[in-house]
């Protein structure tokens, strides 16, 4: 989960390392995910939320696509 | 800068636990890297009430191996493996550096460095990934920037984060993982 200058350094890091492109998004995009996957982390009783919550964050913040899939449907 | 409901519901937990236990009560992230040691250590209160929670209060150190935290805490080298490996197998709540007693990362927070450094005035910490140094300050309810670099161009990349929303946002991200495969090599991922 890096971030790029531009999406041909995205391409040139995936084939320097022999790998397929995932997904290439706009930073801003991922602010509001960040919010919301960890604005449970600081309480003391946290647990990792279960894939269910999980993937319904990520299905509220627009990321959604097999990619995005925690487990297969 | 902004603290957010969630920033200060934690202080006050802490601060609750803190007057329990007749320590100083200042806020958990008030030095370098102190917000993740101080989660790893509540963390490790909860799971053993044995352990003493001033001198988590006290606590500064980044990425200590077992034997500095001994010193810390007053504990037996069994009880520190056996507090972290529940706190990575049981709770899910760290990664250790695989083969070492050395705590790797706490999500979002990285105990070793990184090419994110997340900085918010004069403290700062470091972060997996871009998704988690953005969550660092996030979850801080803090004011600050990322600072990392493309790694292909070298290029200098700097987000910042006023008032709670992300104001200067450069470049683009990459996941290169599927979600599903994302804890299958969290290092890479």
């Amino acid at each position: 989960m890096l971030l790029f200058r531009s999406e041909d350094d995205v391409l040139a890091w995936c084939e320097q390392r022999r790998l397929t492109p995932g997904e290439i998004f706009d930073p801003t995009r991922l602010w509001p995910l960040a919010r919301a996957w960890y604005d449970d982390r600081l309480d003391p009783d946290w647990r990792r939320r279960p894939v269910v919550q999980r993937q319904a964050i990520l299905d509220a913040a627009g990321f959604q696509g097999s990619f995005w899939r925690l487990i297969d449907s | 800068m902004c603290r957010s409901m969630k920033s200060v519901d934690s202080m006050k937990v802490l601060s609750k636990l803190s007057r329990r236990e007749g320590s100083d009560t200042r806020p958990p992230c008030e030095g370098t890297s102190r917000a993740g040691m101080d989660l790893i250590w509540i963390r490790v209160r909860l799971t053993d009430p044995t352990v003493d929670l001033s001198t988590v209060r006290r606590h500064r150190s980044r990425a200590q191996p077992g034997r500095d935290r001994r010193a810390h805490f007053g504990l037996t080298p069994d009880h520190v493996e056996w507090a972290l490996h529940r706190l990575q197998i049981e709770a899910d709540a760290l990664v250790r550096i695989p083969g070492s007693p050395y705590i790797w990362m706490a999500e979002p927070f990285s105990a070793v460095p990184t090419s994110f450094v997340v900085r918010s005035g004069t403290r700062q910490w470091w972060g997996n990934c871009i998704w988690d140094s953005l969550a660092i300050l996030a979850l801080l309810g803090l004011d600050g920037v990322v600072c990392t670099a493309c790694p292909v161009s070298g290029q200098p990349l700097l987000l910042s984060v006023v008032d709670g929303a992300l104001v200067d946002a450069p470049g683009i991200v990459h996941f290169a993982v599927p979600a599903r495969d994302w804890w299958r090599d969290i290092g890479f991922t």
